[in-house]
C-alpha cells in the first residue's frame, strides 16, 4: 500500500537525558547499544566476534546491538463505532499508514495500538522491514467494534506501561470522556515527557460543520450509543457554533494534559500540510 | 347533549390501538445517523409543538377516523308551535226526498238547504282547514278531494245545486237511495290516501281493509300497521248529512256487491281516531248505529248524531254547523320533533382537514421534519 501523505515527523522533546540507550530502539541492528551475546553463525563479521566470551566458553561469540533510533512511534488509532461513520476510518488508515512509513523510512520503530472501549489490537513497535506490512494489515483487518463508549484513556495507560519512551500520535474523533486523562499525564515530567503525545482529530464534515441545509427538524441518532435526540436546524448556524465550541473544548483539554492537536476534516486538501504543521509548530513552541 | 347515541360503538375499540401506532410511529422514524450526540446539543432540540405537532395531529385525525367510524348522533329537538289543520269531509246526501222543497212556498230544496249550510261551515273554517266533499244517494261520488281552496269547494257545491242541473245532480238524484256508509268509507279512503308516504295505504290495501268491513257488525277488524303508527285521526272528521234511514245495512234497494257495514265503519273510525258527526233530518237513525256512537268506557265518544226535525230552515242548519265548527276547534298544538343526527360526515371532513393542514405544516421549513 503505498502512503498517500508525506509527513515529516519531528519530536518536540530531546532524549530524556544524555545516556545512550535513549536513542535506542527495541530491535536488534547495527547500533551503539549493547544487546546481548549469541554464538557465532557462518557469515557473521569477525569484527564482531566477542573475544573475551569466547575465551571463557571457548566457542566464538559474537555482539549484538541496538539498532539506533530518534524516536519510537507508536500509533494510537480510535477503531470505536463512530469512527466508522463517513470516512473518517478510511482516512484515519491513510494517515496511520503514511505516519508508519514516515517513521520506518527513517529507522524508527513504529508500533500500532488499535482501541475502542479497551484495547483491541496491540503491535509493539519495530524498526523491522515487515512492520509496514504488520500495520497495513492490522488496520484492514481492524475488528468489528460493538462497543457503546470510547475510552482512550485506558489505551494510554496500557502503551505507557509497555513502552519506556514513545511519541505516541492519537488518531481518533475524541468523543470521549477527556477527564481522566489529566490524572494519567499529570504523572509524566511535563518538561522532558518520556511520552510525548498528539492528537490528530479526524471529523466528517458533519461533525465540522453543516452546510447546505434549508433547516427542519431532524432525529439524530448516536452511532455509538444509540441515543436520539430531536434537533431544530431552522438556524443550523448555532449548530456549527455548537460543534466548532465543542471542538475547541477538546483542543484546549488536550493541550491541557499536554497533548497537542490538529483537526483535521475528511475533506479537506491539505492534511499532509496541516499534519507537518502541527510538528513543526511543537518543536517551534519548544524554544 | 340529548339522545347522544353511537351506531357502532365498538368501533371506540380501535382507539385503544393508537397508543401502539405512536410507539410503531416513534420506532419506525427516520433517524439520521450522527458519530456523537453531545449534551450540549440540548440547547438546540425543537420546542415542544415542533416536537409533537406529528404526533398531536397524528392523534386526532386517528381519533377523528375512529369516531366517524363509530358514527355518534345526537337528537336535535325541534319545538313548533302551530294551531292545528283539521281534516274535514262533509258527506252530502242528494237521494231523491233531499229534492222536496223545504216549504210549499219555497222553491229551495232540502238538498240547497244542506248545501247552504255546508257554505256557511267552509266559510267558518280556518284557511289551512283540508275540507274535502262526498255527495251519495245510491252510490258516492267524490266531489272534491281534501282541499284548502275555498272557492274550489264552493264551485264543486254549485254543480250539485237543484237549479244548475248539472250531469252530477242528476246521476246523483236518479238512484234515490242512502248509502251513507259507503260516502263515509269513501272519506275514510281518501284519508288514507293522504297520509304521509311511510303510512300510507295503497290501493290494494285499502281494498283489503274493506272486505273487512263488509261482515256482520262485531267481525275483528284487522287494520293495517300502517294506520296504527301514523297516528292517524288527530284532527280529522267526516260530517255526514242525511234525510235518509241510517242503518248498518242497506235495505231500500238491491245493488250488486256487498256495502261496508256503518257499525264496522264507525268502529274502525273509533279505532283510529276519526270524528264522525251525523247531521240526521228526521231522525231516522238505526239503533245500532245509535250504539256504534256511544262512547264506551274510558274512551272518547266517536262523535255526535245531530237529530233535526224535517221542517228544517236554513237557521237551523246553520245552528248544527257552528256547533260542529265548535266541536272541531283548531287547537293550538306544540310539535316537539327529535331528528338524529349523524356525525359521521362532519367528523370524516374534520379528519380529513387535519391532515391536510398535517401536511401543510410539515411543508413549511421551519417545521419540516427530515
Amino acid at each position: 500500500m503505498k502512503p498517500p501523505y508525506r509527513f515529516n515527523i519531528l519530536l518536540k522533546h530531546p532524549p530524556r537525558n544524555d545516556m545512550a540507550g535513549d536513542w535506542a530502539g527495541f530491535d536488534r541492528g547495527t547500533g551503539y547499544e549493547f544487546w546481548g551475546l549469541r554464538k557465532y553463525l557462518p557469515g557473521d563479521s569477525w569484527s564482531r566476534i566477542d573475544w573475551k566470551a569466547c575465551a571463557r566458553s571457548g566457542e566464538l561469540h559474537v555482539r549484538e546491538f541496538l539498532r539506533d533510533s530518534a524516536y519510537n512511534l507508536l500509533l494510537i488509532c480510535d477503531v470505536s463505532c463512530s469512527m466508522h461513520f463517513g470516512n473518517k476510518f478510511a482516512m484515519t488508515r491513510d494517515l496511520a499508514v503514511s505516519l508508519a512509513h514516515a517513521a520506518l523510512r527513517s529507522n524508527n520503530p513504529c508500533g500500532l495500538l488499535l482501541f475502542a472501549d479497551k484495547v483491541l489490537t496491540w503491535l509493539p513497535p519495530s524498526a523491522a522491514p515487515r512492520q509496514f506490512h504488520r500495520i497495513v494489515n492490522a488496520l484492514q483487518q481492524a475488528p468489528a467494534v460493538k462497543s457503546r463508549q470510547t475510552c482512550l484513556a485506558p489505551a494510554l495507560d496500557y502503551a505507557m506501561k509497555r513502552l519506556s519512551s514513545c511519541l505516541g500520535v492519537i488518531i481518533s474523533d475524541f468523543h470521549t470522556d477527556l477527564g481522566s486523562l489529566k490524572n494519567l499525564m499529570d504523572a509524566a515530567d511535563r518538561r522532558f515527557p518520556a511520552h510525548e503525545m498528539v492528537a490528530l482529530h479526524v471529523l466528517d464534515d458533519v461533525e465540522y460543520q453543516l452546510t447546505d441545509i434549508d433547516g427542519g427538524l431532524f432525529t439524530l441518532m448516536d452511532v455509538e450509543s444509540g441515543h436520539q435526540m430531536a434537533l431544530d436546524l431552522s438556524d443550523f448556524q448555532k449548530f456549527n457554533a455548537l460543534l466548532r465550541r465543542e471542538r475547541e473544548r477538546t483542543v484546549r483539554v488536550l493541550s491541557g494534559v499536554g497533548i497537542d492537536s490538529a483537526v483535521l476534516p475528511v475533506d479537506a486538501t491539505d492534511i499532509q500540510a496541516r499534519v507537518n504543521t502541527l510538528f513543526a509548530r511543537r518543536l517551534a513552541a519548544r524554544v | 347533549m340529548p339522545g347522544f347515541e353511537l351506531q357502532f360503538p365498538l368501533a371506540l375499540l380501535l382507539l385503544l390501538a393508537a397508543p401502539f401506532f405512536l410507539v410503531l410511529r416513534r420506532r419506525t422514524r427516520r433517524k439520521l445517523s450522527y458519530p456523537a450526540i453531545i449534551p450540549e446539543m440540548a440547547a438546540l432540540r425543537p420546542g415542544f409543538w415542533k416536537r409533537h405537532y406529528n404526533g398531536i395531529f397524528f392523534t386526532l385525525v386517528y381519533a377523528c377516523l375512529v369516531l366517524s367510524l363509530a358514527n355518534p348522533g345526537y337528537s336535535k329537538e325541534t319545538v313548533e308551535e302551530f294551531i292545528e289543520s283539521k281534516w274535514l269531509f262533509l258527506a252530502l246526501d242528494l237521494s231523491g226526498s233531499m229534492k222536496r222543497p223545504v216549504s210549499q212556498s219555497s222553491d229551495q230544496t232540502l238538498g240547497d238547504l244542506a248545501l247552504d249550510g255546508i257554505h256557511a261551515f267552509i266559510d267558518m273554517r280556518r284557511d289551512d282547514d283540508y275540507i274535502g266533499l262526498v255527495a251519495f244517494s245510491s252510490y258516492a261520488k267524490l266531489l272534491a278531494p281534501l282541499t284548502f281552496d275555498k272557492n274550489l269547494l264552493k264551485a264543486k257545491l254549485d254543480l250539485v245545486r237543484s237549479k244548475n242541473h248539472s250531469r252530477i245532480y242528476r246521476e246523483l238524484g236518479a238512484g234515490g237511495g242512502t248509502n251513507a256508509s259507503e260516502a263515509v268509507w269513501l272519506s275514510l279512503s281518501a284519508f288514507f290516501s293522504m297520509l304521509p308516504e311511510e303510512n300510507r295505504l295503497s290501493v290494494e290495501q285499502i281494498a283489503g281493509m274493506r272486505e273487512f268491513l263488509l261482515g256482520e257488525p262485531g267481525t275483528l277488524l284487522d287494520i293495517p300497521q300502517k294506520i296504527r303508527t301514523a297516528a292517524l285521526g288527530t284532527g280529522m272528521a267526516v260530517i255526514l248529512f242525511t234525510d235518509g234511514r241510517i242503518e248498518p245495512t242497506q235495505r231500500a234497494h238491491v245493488r250488486s256487491g256487498a256495502l261496508p257495514n256503518l257499525v264496522n265503519i264507525i268502529t274502525l273510525m273509533k279505532a283510529v281516531g276519526v270524528r264522525f258527526y251525523i247531521i240526521s233530518v228526521g231522525g231516522e237513525v238505526d239503533e245500532a248505529v245509535e250504539r256504534a256512537m256511544q262512547p264506551t268506557v274510558g274512551e272518547p265518544a266517536v262523535g255526535r248524531i245531530f237529530v233535526t226535525s224535517r221542517g228544517l230552515d236554513r237557521e237551523q242548519v246553520e245552528e248544527v254547523y257552528r256547533e260542529i265548527d265548535i266541536l272541531e276547534t283548531n287547537r293550538n298544538l306544540t310539535r316537539i320533533t327529535l331528528q338524529p343526527r349523524w356525525t359521521r360526515q362532519v367528523l370524516a371532513l374534520l379528519g380529513f382537514g387535519l391532515m391536510v393542514l398535517h401536511l401543510l405544516l410539515r411543508s413549511l421549513p421551519r417545521l419540516r421534519k427530515l
